[in-house]
């Protein structure tokens, strides 16, 4: 049943991946102007320069030979932002970086909100009850970079306690301010849904039994409340990982990190059309892979859900 | 599941210790001299012959010489060159280079490199966005058949007879080359080297030499870092420069101002606002440049080749006052195409001394306007004129304020105002018919007033506007010298002038601050290149 599953998306997936190939070829037909400098160039020598990338040739045939090259490993070469580097050279440089960032405000966001929602939720204190709208509010409400702008004037220019910059000879060090603004996010999102789950599970007939029966707070938060809760926030936890992975532009700008947010909208200022194209379909394809493997871990998580649409 | 909890709770731990013992493990300052610029975009390359814009030219410059230079003074001076020589009829220029001159690797850099890297610039398979540099700036012989591929490289008026005598042939004089030819795109290239590099030319800073002040010695494609080392080989004595140089790109304006406060960077270009605020700030200078904003004109409209229409237009915008509250940012108004300090005559005068000399038909005047505009609208025999007016998206606002006050000053006028993504505003100035008026953004390639007339003559925009007496002066210009060349260049421009051909509106400034300790920074009179070999840094 899973293998059958299993083959039926990826095949979709792929189809999927295909169409958008596709329709961002056609797109970047329409956009005005052309990766070069169209203002100084004759228009002999702008032809000149597309007939040696092969932009000349109908767009059909540069889709094929582009999805010829794609499956062979090649995503062809930068136009105007970084004229000729390979596209597989400018994403093995700035990739790394923004899924290690991503990755470390997703789980210092997680624990913090994790954390924060069990303890509201179980612990019925006003106070605490304060904080965590506070926190949560402005964490949904107020923008990453606000709040970048908030940690670079406290804790880096004047307490001096973590660069402003990122450095790539203390990685982990000058990505600390980074990985907060962005995992601010990342901890209002899932102290609500933790909190919202835990209190549903504390009111179930399960839990009142294990009170009635002397169990100790800390068993019950930790046998009963963080597992049940913890399902739906997977679900959440994969839309923000996604989210960290292409959404974090303005914290690299700012930070000055070597991530790949600017590059896409570099690329598309600059009608780089084939880093616009590589960029597009990796984040399509990460977007599509973290759903399937979301999918199997609902089914392993929770044997009550079935793939495949019947039920056994 | 225990050991899934310990692995979290491990890799949890981990993190913040490794955080903490970072943090802990800072260095102290190091004893050498390093010097921190900034800059706002990471370059696009480090290929001298690739660099076609402002942000590659400005890390380019650090490792990389040319024939000749601009110095502190901001004057034109020999540098991997010693001299050279025109020929009678100015079609052949001949360089005589320094003896001794190394590549950073030690090998000789001789003519042949110089060849080759012209060779390179002309060669289609190079896909330089800057070879219009050399085919319609300079015009080198057959580089614009070879750009196109007509013609195979070898063809290339370039010529070494020995190592140290480099031969350039030219299709018409060109009596700024020395200007244009101080441009990266014009750098020496090491054949041996570039061959033993293969497709990887370029693509880090092993695979780069440097003939200029300093060695690369950390580089990626697109980087955020870069870092460059003092060159042993360089031909001038430079022991009183920064030992190394350290290039942080920084896109943020705010965080790099707390980072200058910081004591994080010495050297920050800073712009809009927040040169305003910063104006009479001691650490704070601004330098000239060639970036001239203008507005451009269709011709053909109906309404827009009346010209006391054109001077009325001219006449209602106050330059001033768009450049003090709206641009904020040093920029000064302008009244003639050729900035001030762009220029030197040969008898040592600023072609621009005069700023107001053409004030009359161009400067500012909202009761004059009104009567050219009113003697203009009954010549057409209307009482509105409805115009379209375009600009970059990133110009919006410089746009809108002239639009309302041309709309205020000129009873009848309506305009719509249309801001356009970059590269549609570009390709529509460049076809030069899909609009009434254009705001325009030019910045000259080398410092000669034909760098600024481009629009004007050749394949430029209003080319077939600006009246053929116009393009006759600009042609016999290149064969002219001296006193009678810039007789020339200013009858040219009171042409331009006194038909309104265009509208010309601000002159650009750099606005840079520098750290206590930092001085001898110097930006070329065009603005595009910065001149670094003055820069020194006392430690504190």
């Amino acid at each position: 049943m899973m293998g059958k599953y299993l083959r039926k998306r990826i095949l979709i997936s792929v189809a999927i991946l295909f169409l958008i190939l596709l329709i961002l070829f056609l797109l970047l037909q329409f956009m005005p102007g052309s990766p070069f400098n169209d203002a100084k160039l004759t228009p002999e020598q702008s032809e000149a320069l597309k007939k040696s990338y092969g932009l000349d040739k109908p767009v059909i045939i540069q889709f094929f030979r582009y999805v010829g090259n794609m499956l062979r490993g090649d995503l062809g070469v930068s136009y105007s932002i970084s004229p000729n580097t390979p596209i597989t050279t400018l994403l093995a440089n700035r990739f790394p970086v923004t899924i290690r960032i991503g990755f470390m405000s997703l789980i210092l966001g997680t624990v913090i909100g994790v954390i924060l929602g069990l303890v509201t939720a179980f612990f019925k204190s006003r106070i605490l009850k304060g904080i965590y709208s506070v926190l949560t509010l402005l964490g949904i409400a107020v923008p990453s970079y606000l709040f970048a702008v908030f940690l670079s004037w406290t804790l880096g220019y004047k307490a001096k306690l973590f660069p402003l910059l990122y450095d790539f000879r203390s990685p982990l060090y000058s990505s600390v301010m980074p990985v907060m603004a962005l995992s601010f996010i990342v901890m209002a999102v899932i102290a609500r849904f933790t909190k919202s789950e835990a209190e549903d599970v504390l009111r179930s007939d399960y839990v009142m039994l294990a009170r009635c029966t002397g169990m100790s707070s800390r068993t019950i938060i930790v046998k009963y409340i963080l597992r049940n809760s913890l399902i739906p926030v997977i679900t959440v936890m994969a839309g923000l990982l996604v989210g960290l992975l292409t959404g974090s532009l303005v914290i690299e700008k700012m930070y000055a990190v070597p991530g790949i947010g600017e590059l896409l909208t570099n690329a598309i200022s600059s009608n780089d059309y084939n880093v616009v194209i590589a960029l597009s379909f990796v984040y399509s394809a990460l977007y599509i892979v973290v759903m399937l493997i979301l999918d199997i871990i609902y089914c392993i998580v929770d044997p009550r859900v079935r793939l495949g649409g019947k039920a056994e | 599941m225990r050991m899934l909890r310990k692995s979290i709770v491990l890799c949890i731990l981990y993190t913040f210790a490794a955080m903490l013992m970072t943090s802990c493990g800072q260095n102290d300052a190091d004893k050498l001299v390093e010097l921190n610029y900034c800059i706002s975009t990471a370059p696009s390359t480090i290929d001298p012959q690739l660099v076609s814009d402002t942000g590659s030219a400005g890390v380019v410059v650090f490792f990389v010489s040319t024939l000749y230079e601009y110095n502190s003074e901001r004057e034109l001076v020999p540098g991997l060159a010693e001299s050279c020589e025109v020929s009678e009829d100015g079609l052949t220029v001949t360089y005589h280079l320094r003896d001794g001159l190394k590549w950073s690797n030690g090998q000789p850099l001789t003519a042949d490199d110089f060849v080759f890297g012209f060779q390179r610039l002309a060669d289609p398979q190079t896909k330089s966005n800057s070879v219009y540099l050399m085919t319609d700036c300079c015009y080198i012989r057959n580089s614009m058949k070879i750009s196109t591929g007509d013609l195979p490289v070898s063809e290339l008026g370039v010529s070494a007879p020995d190592s140290l005598t480099f031969i350039v042939e030219l299709e018409q004089p060109c009596p700024y080359i020395n200007s244009i030819l101080s441009l990266a795109a014009f750098a020496p290239c090491s054949r041996d080297f570039f061959n033993s590099c293969g497709s990887s030319y370029g693509d880090s800073f092993e695979t780069m030499l440097s003939c200029g002040p300093y060695i690369l010695d950390r580089y990626d494609p697109l980087p955020t870092q870069i870092h460059l080392k003092r060159n042993p080989y360089y031909y001038r004595d430079h022991s009183h420069a920064p030992d190394g140089i350290n290039l942080q790109v920084v896109g943020d304006m705010q965080q790099a101002i707390m980072c200058y406060e910081s004591g994080m960077l010495d050297i920050l270009q800073i712009g809009g606002e927040i040169a305003d605020l910063a104006s009479g700030d001691p650490h704070l200078q601004r330098y000239s440049t060639a970036q001239v904003y203008k507005i451009e004109i269709d011709h053909r409209n109906k309404y827009l080749s009346n010209k006391n229409i054109r001077i009325a237009i001219s006449k209602s915008i106050d330059r001033a006052s768009i450049a003090k509250n709206v641009i904020r940012n040093g920029y000064v108004a302008m009244t003639r195409v050729i900035p001030q300090d762009f220029y030197t005559e040969t008898d040592g005068k600023d072609f621009a001394e005069d700023v107001s000399l053409y004030d009359d038909t161009v400067g500012y005047d909202k009761a004059k306007a009104s009567e050219y505009w009113a003697h203009g609208l009954r010549e057409l025999g209307v009482s509105s004129v409805d115009l379209e007016f375009y600009c970059s998206s990133s110009q919006t606002k410089i746009a809108e304020a002239i639009t309302q006050q041309l709309e205020d000053n000129l009873s009848g006028l309506s305009i719509t105002l249309y801001p356009l993504p970059d590269k549609e505003w570009l390709r529509r100035m460049t076809v030069g018919d899909d609009y009434d008026l254009i705001l325009s953004s030019w910045v000259a390639d080398y410092t000669d007033p034909t760098a600024l007339f481009y629009s004007c003559y050749g394949t430029g925009t209003n080319a077939q506007y600006c009246g053929s007496e116009f393009a006759e002066l600009v042609n016999k210009c290149l064969n002219a010298k001296g006193a009678e060349r810039d007789e020339m260049l200013h009858k040219a421009e009171e042409i331009l002038m006194d038909d309104i051909a265009l509208i010309p509106l601000f002159g650009g400034q750099a606005t840079y601050i520098f750290a206590d300790g930092v001085s001898g920074f110097q930006v070329s009179p065009t603005g595009a290149q910065t001149v670094i070999t003055g820069i020194r840094k006392e430690l504190k």
